[in-house]
């Protein structure tokens, strides 16, 4: 009969595994300082302008507003999503079981629910000025 | 009617919505929406009631939503925390120009909350995860100071992130099980093992944890509870965190039960250094809010108990077994808990009240509190009992869930777990006793303040129902040990 | 068919980018786009795997997710929008009032 393998043995490839974890990042990073040293001067960190000299800063301030218009418009835009599956469902053979008012299908009805409650969020965020351009 | 168990959250999500337009529609819907939401939810408490003993499981919406006893205690205790918040922010936020907002808000971390709770397949759970985190995250900055915009951040960042690699979890048990509805999951862990379950466990496990504040992903607690508006805390530390506790029964128990490893080992050494290390840390605090999030950390560690007496009990007492047993203590605790930390937390308000208007200083300090017997007797006597309640001195709340859970404990062969956790409850009498000894042995700093009705209001209806349950528990823990039955039937 | 061991290869490198940018970075714009790195990594899988199964389920979950993270977005900038208006700035190293 032979011997019962002690538990630690399936540890084994795990405790491999950490300890190159822990080897290749500090290896590589130490590699990094070593092939290419940090030496930075005037001339290197300024930014590439085709030759001339840059003039201004490279950042463009825009207004907070903007975000806030990005924002509500990332909301809407990406609830549209939802209608890519609506329509899967609403075509197929398994929604014309469901019927309501004689002939409207349900999935019509969940949709318009859903499209109810985008809208009041259209509302409130027109009544609270957030889309009220500066 | 066929839908009768959904009632609940469709009451609140339309009293939400509507309290949505209200704000956008009326100037000044401050105190409509404050009793709006205050029927709402005593509405749908008594929805959740009528249901409580519900049996058969109602199955809903293709198998994603399921109607049962555990999922009806998880939402009495959400609806309940909810309502004391409403009642304590009437003398705070109904006046305040963004009261809607708050309503609003609060409310659909409610709703979110409740589909955590009854949700059974990893879709719902996930929608229901962040319907409650994102209100909660905007919540907690709703004040607008510096402090609470840093909480919130830290919330935020954390909050999301952990969300995330849930989410990552949970994709990898979809390709394991090609279906993400939990009993299938759980069906395909038995039949086909493979080690992706262990890396999907961990992800999840992560996720869970740091909704839970368990140690190592406990960082955000004390900086949010601090930060945040106190009602905010309350809610955080009272819903929001039962919330994890809701979705880690639900998916740890069902799916991953079958596995039978040694997960349970972990989460044995996990909920050890979580209480020892959050009792520690509380005892040098001087901010009372930040001591009672680490008291919360602590008390997520005697929570977590629970998970590990599941994996490693197997037998039977009085008919019911010790799994079941220790399922039961851990919703006691969680209810007792979700009770005793919002009064602290309310209470904390009250004095941040009385505070605010003498001077700009930390309105937290400890050294707020000198006198507090003398200057606000109701507030500082009801902060007594919810200390004793949360060092779980009988007959309190917190007595009865630590002791339905270390007795499973011990009867489920971890009497070390059980030994370190009672050990942890006589340190934690350190710090809850200074408060105490602040309030009452101290001369006071100023004179008797008023105190606002809101914060009494709700501190006394808090009071009354920690020492209720700890009175007559036996209802209590009926419930919650056919909760247990419903989520591990034997 | 390309095998689904590329697809999770390239979700994890996704993954893996996303936490050590989570970790390192301090500018609060680009933790959100960390996070969306982190969601996005879980979603390649979704779709990944729900190609090889007989349900959809795995799309609608990603669906869902990419709404879900819109929202996150969302919260996240208007938190960052008010903290960028007091501190006056998005380094969130300096927004570290509270700590032990």
């Amino acid at each position: 009969m032979a011997a019962e393998v002690p538990a630690l043995i399936y540890y084994i490839p795990l405790i491999i595994f950490m300890i190159m974890g822990a080897i290749i990042p500090i290896a590589s990073l130490a590699l990094v300082k070593i092939i290419a040293p940090l030496r930075p001067g005037r001339r290197k960190i300024s930014i590439y302008e085709g030759g001339l000299s840059p003039i201004r800063d490279a950042r463009v301030q825009y207004s907070v507003q903007y975000y806030l218009f990005a924002i509500v418009f990332v909301i809407f835009d990406v609830e549209v999503l939802f209608l890519y599956p609506w329509i899967y469902v609403y075509a197929s053979k398994f929604m014309e079981s469901f019927l309501v008012f004689g002939s409207m299908n349900i999935a019509v009805f969940e949709m318009l629910l859903f499209i109810i409650v985008l809208l009041i969020g259209l509302v409130y965020a027109i009544k609270k000025e957030a889309l009220h351009w500066v | 009617m066929h839908f009768m168990p959904l009632f609940p959250e469709g009451l609140l999500t339309i009293i939400a919505i509507l309290i949505v337009l209200l704000g956008a529609l009326i100037k000044k819907s401050g105190k409509i929406s404050a009793y709006l939401c205050l029927i709402g939810l005593i509405l749908a408490l008594g929805l959740v009631a009528a249901t409580a003993f519900i049996a058969p499981p109602a199955i809903f919406f293709f198998g994603t939503v399921s109607v049962d006893i555990f999922s009806q205690f998880f939402k009495a205790v959400f609806v309940i925390v909810s309502l004391l918040i409403v009642i304590g922010s009437m003398s705070r936020y109904m006046d305040d120009p963004g009261a809607d907002e708050f309503y609003s808000l609060l409310l659909f971390a409610t709703v979110g909350m409740m589909v955590v709770a009854s949700s059974i397949d990893l879709v719902t759970l996930f929608i229901g995860f962040e319907l409650a985190s994102l209100s909660t995250y905007a919540m907690a900055a709703f004040d607008k100071s510096k402090k609470n915009l840093e909480a919130a951040m830290k919330y935020f960042i954390f909050g999301s992130a952990s969300s995330a690699v849930m989410l990552f979890g949970f994709s990898l048990l979809y390709g394991m099980a090609y279906t993400t509805s939990i009993e299938g999951i759980a069906n395909a862990a038995i039949t086909n093992f493979s080690p992706a379950t262990i890396v999907a466990l961990v992800f999840v496990i992560a996720g869970f944890a740091f909704k839970m504040a368990l140690v190592p992903f406990h960082m955000w607690a004390p900086d949010t509870y601090e930060g945040a508006p106190p009602l905010v805390s309350a809610m955080l530390a009272a819903g929001s965190k039962k919330m994890g506790f809701a979705a880690a029964f639900r998916v740890i128990l069902i799916a991953l039960v079958a596995l039978r490893l040694e997960w349970y080992l972990a989460f044995a050494i996990l909920a050890a250094i979580t209480m020892t290390l959050g009792n520690l840390a509380a005892c040098w605090q001087n901010n009372v809010r930040r001591i009672l999030a680490y008291s919360s950390i602590a008390q997520a560690g005697y929570i977590a108990i629970s998970f590990v007496v599941v994996g490693a009990a197997a037998e039977m007492v009085n008919g019911y077994s010790i799994a079941q047993l220790g399922i039961a203590g851990g919703l006691l605790l969680i209810l007792g808990h979700a009770l005793m930390k919002t009064g602290a937390f309310i209470g904390t308000a009250q004095v941040a009240n009385m505070v605010a208007k003498q001077s700009d200083v930390d309105p937290d300090d400890i050294s707020h509190y000198a006198g507090l017997g003398q200057r606000a007797p109701i507030t500082a006597f009801s902060m007594l009992i919810f200390m004793f309640a949360l060092a779980g001195i009988p007959p309190t709340a917190g007595y009865i869930g630590k002791f339905v859970l270390f007795s499973s404990a011990i009867y489920a062969g971890l009497l070390w777990l059980a030994v370190l956790a009672i050990l942890n409850s006589a340190l934690s009498l350190y710090y809850y006793l200074r408060i105490v000894s602040y309030m009452y042995l101290r001369e006071p700093i100023g004179p008797k303040m008023p105190e606002s009705k809101g914060y009494v209001f709700a501190l006394i209806i808090t009071l009354i129902a920690v020492i209720w349950i700890g009175i007559f528990p036996q209802a209590f823990i009926n419930w919650a040990l056919q909760a247990a039955a419903v989520l591990l039937p034997q | 068919m390309i095998p689904v061991e590329l697809y999770l290869m390239i979700s994890s490198i996704v993954f893996t980018i996303g936490l050590y940018g989570l970790i390192t970075q301090k500018n609060g714009v680009k933790l959100m786009m960390c996070i969306e790195l982190l969601l996005n990594s879980a979603n390649i899988n979704l779709v990944a795997f729900s190609t090889y199964a007989p349900n959809y389920n795995g799309q609608v979950f990603a669906l869902f997710s990419i709404a879900l993270a819109a929202a996150e977005a969302g919260i996240g900038f208007a938190i960052l929008i008010r903290l960028y208006r007091l501190y006056g700035t998005i380094d969130l190293d300096t927004v570290n009032a509270m700590r032990w």
